[in-house]
């Protein structure tokens, strides 16, 4: 079962980020590295990748190089980690670690 | 098999998605995002198109996953351009999105229905081509199936090159549909092409006509309007402009504007015939366009929201400029000809003088 599209919206930063952590890729091989290292579970299917990559670009989070020509013949546009994003990352995994034990304590709660 | 590569064909399809999802954004900032998603669709469409399926169809599944081109635009007009306040108002606009609506009859046109996705600040009008394609048929249209690209081939009666190809895309509902926008395209490609109206806008082409209603509070004619502001405009920068780097355009669509409190309410006596639709424009910030658009009154006026208190008209487009004269901000007021297709004598807008060269906000 795929993440329902709140969910998906809600984490779309750590994701990216986690993605983005290993090397840098572009559009298209996030969604591909998503769905591939998840089997499938992460499946972008609306346009919210690339205002996603740009905002974080344009907060610090990521910067950006030209690598290779692409499919029309440009150069592909390359996502980064930045030293502030691997601090983000690392606050945000922190966060969310927090949030999934917390729920996990939850149950079987009475 | 004949092999189709991503490098050989560029179709129109694309090119129409394209043009939306990056429509309104600063040009450096447009060129950018278009090549990123070009590249996108195009790697995409080779996938699907190298596991069998045909690249026509391939192009259109890539271009649906990636979903409205409207829903990007507005995604990437809030990273780049949209202040706080008017993120909040586009957020309202959201609960009144992915509206159905249903078309009715009108008595001396034949209507089609409109649906609009994402939200309707940043309306991506829709045809249900189920409803669309008979109700020209009746009119005498003939309709085909397109050679290329899964649309149709549409010849109009009564015109010397009365005929242009829609394309059939995914709705993001059931329905098969056609955006408006992509209609407005072809219809470019035809001199012959007009629109009137404003609540209930129609369509001509020679002697076929085609209305587009709406049940619902999309304002479905000023959303056209706001594309045809959008072409023209862009026409206008490409043939004036010295610097490609920062220029773009902002609308919010009249019933979101009323209540957005950064805005002013300006009545404009225009001295236009009523039922004319205008176009107001003045500068939101250096770069930024700001648009209005509103049908005149019984009396000759028209009511427009405005980021500017106090306007001072001008004569020419290219004197308005992100900064006051005598306290007021420049502003141009023009009147839609109702021409849709491309003619060299024909233009889309006209520029007009009010009937007082300047104008304060009311209440």
């Amino acid at each position: 079962m795929n993440p329902s599209p709140d969910l998906l919206r809600g984490h779309l930063d750590l994701i990216l980020l986690s993605i983005l952590e290993a090397r840098p890729l572009y559009g298209f091989a996030i969604i591909q590295a998503a769905k591939n290292r998840t089997n499938g579970y992460f499946d972008f299917r609306e346009g919210s990748l690339y205002p996603a990559l740009h905002r974080l670009e344009q907060s610090g989070v990521l910067a950006s190089e030209l690598g290779e020509a692409g499919r029309n013949g440009k150069p592909r546009k390359y996502y980064l980690l930045t030293e502030h994003g691997k601090q983000v990352l690392a606050a945000k995994r922190n966060e969310f670690e927090s949030f999934t034990g917390a729920v996990n304590s939850l149950r079987g709660a009475s | 098999m004949t092999s189709v590569t991503a490098a050989q064909c560029t179709p129109r399809l694309l090119t129409i998605y394209l043009r939306r999802a990056t429509w309104g954004l600063p040009a450096a900032r447009r060129h950018e995002l278009w090549d990123e998603l070009e590249e996108h669709l195009l790697t995409r469409a080779d996938h699907l198109h190298a596991f069998g399926t045909a690249y026509d169809q391939a192009l259109a599944q890539a271009i649906a996953e990636l979903g409205p081109p409207a829903k990007v635009s507005a995604a990437m007009t809030e990273v780049y351009l949209m202040p706080k306040l008017l993120i909040a108002a586009a957020t309202c606009a959201l609960a009144l999105s992915a509206v159905f609506v249903v078309g009715a009859i009108g008595k001396t046109q034949t209507a089609a229905s409109v649906f609009c996705h994402g939200s309707p600040s940043f309306c991506d009008l829709w045809v249900n081509l189920d409803e669309l394609l008979p109700t020209l048929k009746a009119q005498g249209v003939t309709v085909k199936n397109a050679k290329t690209g899964g649309g149709y081939d549409l010849t109009f009666p009564g015109t010397a090159h009365g005929s242009l190809t829609l394309p059939s895309l995914y709705s993001g509902q059931a329905e098969r549909g056609a955006p408006v926008s992509s209609i407005l395209d072809s219809l470019q490609n035809m001199e012959a092409a007009q629109i009137s109206g404003f609540a209930k806008p129609v369509f001509k082409v020679g002697a076929t006509e085609l209305q587009l209603v709406t049940k619902n509070s999309v304002p479905v004619g000023e959303a056209i309007y706001q594309m045809l502001t959008g072409i023209a405009l862009s026409d206008w920068y490409r043939a004036y402009s010295q610097d490609s780097s920062e220029f773009s355009f902002w609308f919010d669509l009249s019933p979101f504007a009323s209540t957005n409190p950064s805005l002013f309410k300006h009545l404009v006596a225009t001295g236009q015939e009523p039922g004319s639709v205008m176009l107001l424009t003045t500068m939101k910030a250096a770069g930024v366009m700001y648009c209005a658009i509103a049908p005149v009154d019984a009396k000759g006026n028209a009511v427009f929201y405005l980021p500017k208190p106090q306007l001072s008209f001008v004569d020419d487009f290219k004197k308005i400029t992100p900064y006051l004269a005598g306290g007021r901000s420049p502003a141009t007021l023009h009147r839609f000809t109702g021409q849709i297709g491309r003619s060299a004598s024909k233009p889309y807008l006209v520029l007009v003088t009010p009937a007082h060269p300047t104008s304060d906000t009311v209440k």
